[in-house]
């Protein structure tokens, strides 16, 4: 080979290197793309949901309140949200985080850059969702005001700031417990769900959810067969979710949100399983569908903390588990005088409380990358009562101020006429239904 | 604002107002500002639908 051939040669092996590197670096951000596409059906389903768990005068209310919370925590994230995850992996001392913050080079069209966007996308999705799951607990008795505020303060700033301790590479979670949550059971579900339970203490029951002697009445939905559906979409969507959750690495394996190796066919085999062990362990409890819906998410929940390790039918049996304890833990917060409209606390709160436990029993001992210690019974224990005691407190403390402000609980004599009436220029079904009282 | 690049060879921060802080910082504070108005108005609109309900 002359010199001037080996020269082309190393020429046209750059060129091909380039082109390699272009090629991934575009799957990566298609990848994340449908992945963010995949989880707006998490709000489609949740917008469903909601609005079928209503009754038909409070319909529109539902509706509205659960879109402007996707609305709303869109430009939060990219005004404060993103920094948080950034700068708060040490707990509550900010680091440097400049790559973060919404002046940044990086926060908006950057040719030099084609991952900033598309993963503040994904976690604003992430957030988004935990504002849905808060949403459902609340509904046909929060003022918009407050629930705006309140929804803004979960997506955008306590969820967010979890994930910085659990699930950021310096998180104090994994550095020092191990911590170990691939799918977000704990920074997502627990933190939303006992965060509800904070606002739901506060904001009271719905005015005829309780009689006299304490005992609770059945407030049903309007639409059961559209919260099934809304369900279901909501499952569609969290396939987009865990796509979110795991690294596309150009030219190399999968890895986990900590940098351990892992596939997209292991978070295939124990959603599905845990899906399904969550339907089939409520079905066995309640044999009430809306129940099983909600127990195909916690059976997800339930697999999502150690969805890259698990053994597919340990998936599946801990789903079961979850779709057992979820109607159980429902129905003990409605007899303590708790109205969980929807059993956001039971499902995101007690399901994701459970997921952390799963990978403390079944994947202790897995190492971690660099120097966080391994995955630990005791560590997965720490990390999801941090996850539940920051979602609460906060919750509960924002939710008092409010309370303090009249900016939380819509008036009893509102309730009774409907939200609908009282606050939302259109109807729901004019020709059909006329809303109970 | 306008265009913060004379060529796309090897340009990199191309958005509206890229590399100027007023610019960016003007963009932010209107931004902040729209979100908080509606929550503000929203409390209002709210209780005067309540008063007149009840």
């Amino acid at each position: 080979m002359t010199a001037e051939e080996a020269t082309a040669l190393t020429a046209k092996l750059d060129a091909l290197q380039k082109a390699h590197d272009m090629a991934g670096t575009v799957n990566m951000e298609i990848f994340y793309w449908w992945c963010i596409a995949l989880m707006v059906a998490i709000h489609a389903g949740f917008l469903a949901y909601e609005m079928g768990s209503s009754r038909t005068k409070n319909v529109l209310a539902s509706g509205v309140k659960n879109i402007l919370a996707f609305a709303f925590i869109v430009p939060t994230m990219f005004l404060f949200g993103w920094w948080i995850y950034g700068a708060m992996p040490n707990g509550f001392i900010p680091i440097a985080a400049t790559d973060f913050a919404p002046w940044d080079d990086n926060m908006g069209p950057n040719l030099s850059d084609n991952a900033t966007g598309i993963f503040w996308a994904a976690f604003t999705l992430f957030s988004a969702t935990t504002a849905s799951i808060f949403s459902g607990a609340v509904l046909e008795r929060i003022r918009m005001s407050g629930f705006i505020i309140l929804a803004v303060l979960l997506g955008s700033v306590v969820w967010i700031w979890a994930a910085s301790w659990g699930w950021h590479p310096d998180g104090w979670m994994l550095k020092q417990l191990g911590y170990h949550d691939v799918g977000a059971a704990g920074v997502v579900h627990t933190i939303a769900g006992f965060f509800a339970l904070g606002v739901l203490i506060n904001l009271g029951p719905r005015v005829g959810k309780y009689a006299a002697d304490g005992s609770p009445l059945p407030l049903l939905p309007h639409n059961m067969p559209l919260t099934l559906v809304g369900l279901m979409l909501i499952i569609v969507g969290f396939f987009g979710f865990l796509g979110g959750c795991i690294i596309y690495n150009n030219g190399g394996q999968w890895t986990n949100i900590y940098g351990q190796q892992t596939t997209l066919s292991a978070f295939a085999f124990n959603t599905l399983m845990g899906f399904a062990g969550g339907i089939i362990g409520a079905y066995w409890k309640t044999r009430d569908p809306f129940w099983m819906m909600s127990g195909a998410l916690a059976g997800i929940f339930a697999a999502a903390a150690a969805l890259d390790v698990l053994y597919p039918p340990v998936a599946f049996l801990v789903g079961m588990v979850g779709g057992v304890i979820v109607p159980i833990a429902g129905n003990w917060l409605e007899r303590r005088g708790v109205d969980d409209a929807v059993g956001a606390w039971a499902v995101h709160g007690v399901g994701g409380f459970w997921g952390v436990l799963v990978a403390g029993i079944f994947a202790s001992g897995y190492p971690n990358v660099g120097d966080a210690p391994a995955i630990s019974f005791l560590g997965q224990l720490t990390g999801a009562v941090v996850c539940a005691v920051f979602g609460f407190t906060t919750g509960y403390a924002a939710s008092y101020i409010l309370k303090m402000l009249d900016l939380l609980r819509v008036p009893d004599n509102i309730q009774i006429v409907g939200l609908d009436k009282v606050k939302v220029p259109s109807k729901s079904y004019p020709e059909f239904l006329s809303p109970a009282e | 604002m306008g265009s913060p690049i004379d060529s796309w060879e090897g340009a990199t921060a191309v958005f509206t107002g890229a590399h100027s802080s007023f610019s960016i910082g003007l963009s932010l504070l209107i931004l902040v500002v729209v979100c908080v108005a509606p929550i503000v108005y929203s409390a209002i609109h709210e209780k005067a639908q309540y008063d007149k309900h009840s």
